[in-house]
């Protein structure tokens, strides 16, 4: 027995001789242990950083240190023992009203001197985030009393970054992100000399290789700012120098710098490097060199000669020849489905996921048995990829089953799923097992999100279907289960909201499905709710048990731990050059007082970014970390360049023009070239030029100049926008001047000048109501007239019109440039009058209604739904005589309505609808217009190339426009052209026009980020047979419209 | 009456020479948690306690103590992420007790209370302290130990290459057999490289923090002003050359 022991003795010795922390650790009780830990640190620590390079000034003070010194604190404690505090204050704090704070800490007058209730107070104090360092002093007086003094050294914030002198690339914007500073964090020098040296490498990613950067600084010590600016000065702009490659490129040197682009003296730029590796990657992908590896190995750059060479290593690997053998499929189509392309690597994971998806394509395409196998075989340096695909018989997916459901209709179920049972549009159906596992998945969740927490639901795929072969049925088999639903719901834990305000956010309602979706969803809606009003800290912990007296009923309880509320204190903005302070500040939602609200943060953000007058708008509370109740919002905006132009040339295309090489007859009546009324195709070059001074007098007033300048249309338009306009935010006030030379009616061309002032009340969500008052000078170019000059009097003299309107509209679209659900309804009423200026006398009235309905949705393939859209337009004129002036009683030419046109009736080529001229057969225009549009739109619908942006249209649209209002109602039922025979040329009778024509068509759109691109082929069932009377050549004709017309334009028809 | 004014001089004199005596101060921060001097202070009189030191704490004892105090803030933030198992009031009576059995008078209440009164500790002292420890050292045991394996080859290679060689030169009785020493070298391994790994852990959990400090006569190792940290910039290689360079070199 002694033995042992003395070998335990010794081998403790031995350890303690190689490793003195092994002596403390290794443990003899537990406690032992748990004392042994205490000791351990300092000596961990201790091996931790010995390793490491320390300075000859704290040796210094080490070897200082081990005499024994007078413990200064320890004794003053002792020294004051018994001590009765007088007074405490704060000393050094510059911010206003910082000694509020006193209040609150452990030390307060009055009190015997107490270390813990010192410690506890510097503690709590620095615990606000708002002190670097804090000390007690004591000023001690004769009759024991103390006046402590807690000295503070304050903390910046800070409140702005600005950088100077940025190259571009890279932008100011990217060195302020670089230097990973942000406005509200902590002022500390470490961390702006890390993040200057952050910008320096992002410099030198550019080129710059020898950047100074200069910090200035201004404090605003009264709420502990500092802002920072940095300048930079960023020496000389490197040249790329040699570019050496190593490896097995496969090209020369020479060839491989040509391709990557970095040719020897160009300026060093970051993006050409990247671009650079894309193009050598493409170049060996073009020639099925896939794995090919590129990789820049050095850069070498050389402060003599300003020049940075690169080091490539390239490795071109070998040619991989991919192979889809069993059936015909596209080289963009293997591409897209063979992920070896996309990640340049061969292996066994990556034909794993080719062989998925060459399955699930072909399953799409009917090919439902089919099997995918690959093979991998090396030869002379070529590797060859073969996905061998037995697509064996091609089935039509005829008829989905759905059985066993009873909480959800069927038609719920089918429009979340993915398989899609063959229809006009898909011919085989859309299935493939990977959609089937999905749509099961999604059924079951469907399901357990409303409390059935054992649903079961299993598919099963029925071949050769009704005893034909090739047809495929799916049955989906779904088991309930019962229903689990909410018994009671509880919420503790909540002192600052009451539980009817909290229980109003959740979904989780007692007698509804239980959910744990749901739980997740309110859990996460009490977050917010809590976050939003400056719980930052908010915590939540749900528990959910089955109800003890009910079966399938669950007790759900959530408690809440609120934690402290934060409020603003000061809201402290930079950056405002010329915008007047009043102008950012109106647009906060959130004010000094506040809670801290992430949501109203946000929405201020964006409001401030919707002005348009500020490129940066950054906003952060300032010490983030602190406990204090109420913290300074720092708002750094950037104001965005006052002055913009904008200039192009284009091309101009329009149909229905009058040929340029007719004459006519206003100013030629015996010439023989006699224009078409159906009129012909215009070119012309366009230019545009515009110029935009944005944020004018500070005031976020903006004053727009533009114009286009063509053959085909000359127009200049000068606006002054002001909103807030009597400093109400509803309220928008517009002047515009206008002058326009256009052609879109085949008449006349008119010259128009037009002054109008404009107030927009923007009166409720959707809601917009303008008070306009419009001023306009229509003069009809006489050189272009085609109708009868027996008319130019009363049709075509110049006109001036003064007319006050009002117009309102109420826009409940979900997306106005492609409306798939929602209305818009738009109403205008003017008056055009003597009172007014005006010279013709007239009321108009026109108004639209559309709707858009979505049927057949489904959800899970990428929103794909039907659109059932319809548009109802009606516009009257009524001319009234003022004094008896019979001309001024007339609505002028210019004035009328017109229809025809891709946004209008396409049955009609532009503004080709309506009365025409008795004569010339040229359209007239009318006072009253009635226009009602069909719209069927398809879902998207997958296309090679296209994907899944094409879409078709068919449409009916019936209307017309009439030479009188009364003419309207009447003429709704009239479907043809009635009493045709009066618009043959020889009749006496004015060819009757008052029908509704209407035509079919179809068209296609083109999904695209500016809105639908669109083709329209309208064919018109009945279109407008007029007479032509005067044409020299053909003599006396019977006309009619074109049947067919064809439109392109961009967005929707309405 | 001269007197009386000198007497006055020499008073006023005195007691503006307390003005502005420093009390306690924050000497150093690790992340969000300050670190004041009373804690330092409370530190070094606890490990004099542990150890039955007597006499002034030295400044080197100070720093040490500091160094204590940033690992456990350090390690206290992780055990809050963490979290343990808490402390029951049983199993800290337990602790205290078998602490209080190791000190030479610490059995007896009166002679602990005194003795406590000597350092400057009270029992709220002992007790948060002791709590503290006994959390860490189960989030070490729960991180680490659990971690760390130690196989047979160890166990031989530290018994051939380390406890027969020593066994050798400082007894002349022949070394025992490994099977008889096995547990207790694969004891020592195990708490080698626990150590290690709480070593290396504690290097990386005092670089990813902020530890600052504020008393001079308080240094803290490995927090010389240095090069600022840009690790987190990941950029391709680069290597200057040129005449600045040579100059430099």
């Amino acid at each position: 027995m002694q033995q042992p022991s003395a070998r335990m003795t010794f081998l403790s010795e031995v350890s303690d001789s190689l490793d003195r922390a092994l002596s403390f650790m290794i443990p003899r009780s537990t406690l032992a242990l748990g004392l042994a830990f205490v000791s351990v640190i300092p000596c961990l620590a201790g091996q931790a950083h010995s390793s490491g390079p320390r300075t000859v000034k704290n040796q210094t003070q080490n070897e200082a240190g081990t005499a024994s010194v007078p413990n200064q604190a320890a004794s003053a404690f002792a020294r004051y023992s018994g001590y009765r505090i007088r007074s405490v204050s704060l000393k050094g704090a510059q911010r206003i009203e910082q000694s509020d704070m006193l209040k609150s800490i452990p030390l307060q007058p009055g009190q015997i001197l107490d270390r813990a209730t010192v410690r506890a107070s510097l503690q709590q104090l620095f615990a606000t985030g708002r002190f670097r360092t804090i000390a007690a002093e004591v000023t001690p007086s004769p009759d024991r009393f103390l006046d402590v003094n807690l000295v503070v050294e304050e903390k910046l914030f800070i409140g702005s970054l600005v950088v100077y002198g940025a190259p571009r690339p890279p932008t100011a914007n990217q060195l302020v992100n670089s230097s990973k500073l942000q406005i509200g964090q902590e002022f500390d020098e470490d961390l702006v000399a890390a993040g200057i040296e952050r910008m320096k490498r992002v410099l030198a990613e550019d080129g710059y290789f020898a950047p100074t950067i200069r910090m200035d600084s201004s404090i605003d010590p009264a709420h502990q700012r500092i802002e920072l600016s940095f300048i930079v000065d960023r020496g000389p702009h490197a040249k790329v120098g040699q570019m050496i490659v190593k490896g097995d490129p496969g090209y020369p040197n020479g060839k491989i710098r040509s391709i990557a682009k970095l040719h020897p003296g160009q300026p060093v730029v970051a993006s050409h490097l990247s671009r650079a590796f894309t193009r050598l990657h493409k170049k060996y992908q073009k020639s099925d060199r896939l794995e090919a590896q590129v990789s820049m190995v050095d850069r070498n750059y050389h402060t003599d000669t300003n020049r940075l060479d690169y080091v490539f290593e390239i490795n071109r690997g070998p040619i991989v020849d991919v192979r889809v053998e069993g059936a015909h499929m596209r080289r963009g189509l293997i591409k897209k489905y063979v992920p070896i392309y996309e990640e340049g690597a061969v292996d066994e994971d990556l034909l794993s996921e080719g062989r998925r998806n060459l399955r699930d394509y072909f399953q799409t395409k009917g090919y439902f048995d089919v099997r995918a196998t690959s093979s991998l075989s090396k030869k002379d340096g070529r590797e060859l990829v073969i996905f061998d695909v037995d697509k064996r018989k091609r089935h039509t997916f005829k008829d989905l089953a759905i059985q066993g459901n009873k909480y959800f209709p069927k038609e719920s179920i089918r429009e979340r799923m993915a398989i899609q049972p063959a229809d006009a549009l898909q011919r085989h159906g859309l299935f493939s097992s990977a959609l089937l596992e999905h749509d099961v998945s999604v059924i079951t969740a469907l399901y357990q999100a409303n409390g059935f927490q054992a649903v079961k639901v299993n598919s099963k795929v029925v071949d050769d279907y009704q005893g034909k072969p090739g047809r495929l049925q799916v049955q989906i088999d779904i088991d309930e289960g019962p229903q689990t639903l909410v018994k009671s719901v509880t919420i503790t834990g909540n002192t600052t909201f009451s539980q009817d305000v909290l229980l109003d956010q959740l979904s989780t309602i007692p007698g509804q499905p239980y959910s744990t979706y749901l739980l997740g969803n309110d859990r996460d809606s009490i977050v917010s709710y809590y976050f939003d009003r400056g719980f930052p800290d908010v915590q939540i912990e749900t528990t959910t048990n089955p109800s003890p007296d009910a079966p399938n009923r669950q007790d759900v309880a959530f408690k809440l731990t609120e934690g402290r509320q934060v409020f603003v204190d000061k809201i402290l903005i930079s950056g405002l050059r010329y915008t007047k302070p009043f102008v950012v500040n109106r647009e906060f939602e959130i004010k000094e007082g506040d809670a801290m609200s992430q949501s109203r943060i946000l929405n201020t953000q964006r409001k401030l970014y919707d002005l348009s007058i500020f490129n940066q708008v950054d906003v952060a509370p300032a010490n983030p970390e602190g406990n204090v109740e109420k913290k300074d919002l720092m708002v750094q905006l950037e104001e965005a360049k006052r002055y913009t132009i904008d200039y192009g040339i284009g091309f101009q295309v329009q149909t229905g023009n009058v040929r340029s090489d007719c004459e006519n007859v206003a100013a030629n009546p015996t010439s023989t070239q006699v224009c078409n009324p159906g009129g012909a195709t215009g070119f012309s070059p366009l230019v545009t030029f515009g110029v935009t001074r944005a944020n004018f007098r500070g005031r976020n007033n903006s004053i727009v100049f533009r114009t286009n300048l063509g053959r085909l249309q000359q127009r200049a338009l000068l606006s002054y926008v002001q909103p807030y306009w009597l400093n109400r935010k509803d309220l928008t006030l517009t002047f515009n001047a206008l002058y326009d030379s256009t052609q879109n009616v085949l008449t006349f061309s008119s010259e128009r000048l037009e002054g109008s002032v404009q107030a927009l009340q923007q009166w409720r969500r959707g809601e917009t109501f303008l008070y306009r008052f419009t001023y306009r000078l229509v003069k009809v170019d006489q050189a272009t007239l085609h109708i009868n000059p027996l008319l130019i009097p009363l049709l075509s003299r110049p006109v001036r019109v003064g007319m006050p309107s009002i117009s309102y509209v109420r826009d409940h679209r979900d997306d106005p440039i492609d409306s798939h659900k929602g209305s818009n309804y738009a109403g205008d009423f003017g008056i055009a009058s003597r009172v007014f200026g005006s010279q013709a006398n007239y009321a108009r009235v026109f108004v639209e209604n559309s709707t858009y309905y979505t049927f057949a949705e489904n959800k899970n393939a990428g929103g794909r739904r039907w659109t059932f859209a319809r548009s109802t337009r009606i516009g009257v004129e009524e001319p009234f005589a003022a004094g008896g002036n019979t001309i001024a009683g007339i609505v002028p030419l210019p004035e009328r309505f017109f229809t025809g046109g891709s946004n209008s009736h396409r049955g009609f080529a532009i503004n080709q609808g309506g009365p025409r001229d008795a004569t010339t057969g040229f359209p007239l225009g009318g006072n009253g217009l009635f226009l009602n549009n069909l719209e069927l739109r398809t879902p998207p619908i997958a296309l090679p190339y296209a994907g899944d942006n094409l879409s078709a249209v068919i449409f009916h649209d019936a209307g017309n426009v009439f030479n009188s209002t009364g003419d309207i109602f009447p003429s709704l039922a009239n479907w043809t052209q009635p009493h045709r025979e009066t618009c043959e040329p020889q009749s006496t009778q004015p060819c009757d026009f008052n029908y509704i024509s209407q035509a079919i068509g179809l068209g296609v759109r083109y999904r695209t980020p500016i809105g639908p691109v669109r083709v329209d082929v309208g064919y018109n069932l009945t279109p407008t047979y007029f007479p032509v009377r005067d044409d020299p050549v053909r003599g006396p004709y019977l006309d009619r419209t074109g049947r067919i017309n064809f439109f392109f334009s961009i967005g929707q028809t309405f | 009456m001269r007197n009386v004014l000198l007497v006055s001089i020499v008073v006023f004199l005195s007691f503006t020479s307390w003005a502005g005596e420093t009390l306690d101060r924050i000497v150093a921060t690790v992340d969000r948690h300050p670190i004041t001097r009373s804690d330092v202070e409370q530190e070094a009189h606890f490990t004099h306690l542990t150890e039955g030191k007597q006499g002034e704490i030295t400044n080197r004892e100070e720093v040490a103590a500091l160094e204590r105090l940033v690992d456990r803030d350090l390690i206290a933030d992780q055990v809050a992420v963490f979290g343990v198992v808490p402390v029951t009031k049983e199993e800290l009576e337990a602790r205290v007790l078998e602490m209080r059995k190791q000190l030479p008078g610490g059995e007896s209440d009166s002679e602990w209370r005194s003795l406590l009164a000597e350092y400057g500790l009270s029992d709220e002292d002992i007790a948060s302290r002791v709590t503290q420890e006994i959390q860490m050292l189960r989030f070490i045991d729960l991180r680490f130990r659990s971690e760390v394996r130690v196989g047979p080859r160890a166990v031989q290679t530290y018994y051939d290459a380390k406890f027969v060689p020593e066994m050798k030169k400082k007894s002349r009785t022949p070394p025992p057999p490994l099977d008889q020493v096995q547990d207790q070298i694969e004891a020592i391994l195990r708490e080698e490289r626990v150590n290690a790994l709480i070593s290396d852990w504690l290097k990386t959990l005092r670089t990813q923090s902020r530890i600052q400090t504020f008393d001079p006569s308080l240094p803290l190792s490995g927090l010389d002003k240095k090069t600022p940290d840009i690790s987190d910039v990941h950029t391709l290689p680069l290597h200057v050359t040129g005449p600045t360079e040579a100059a430099r070199q």
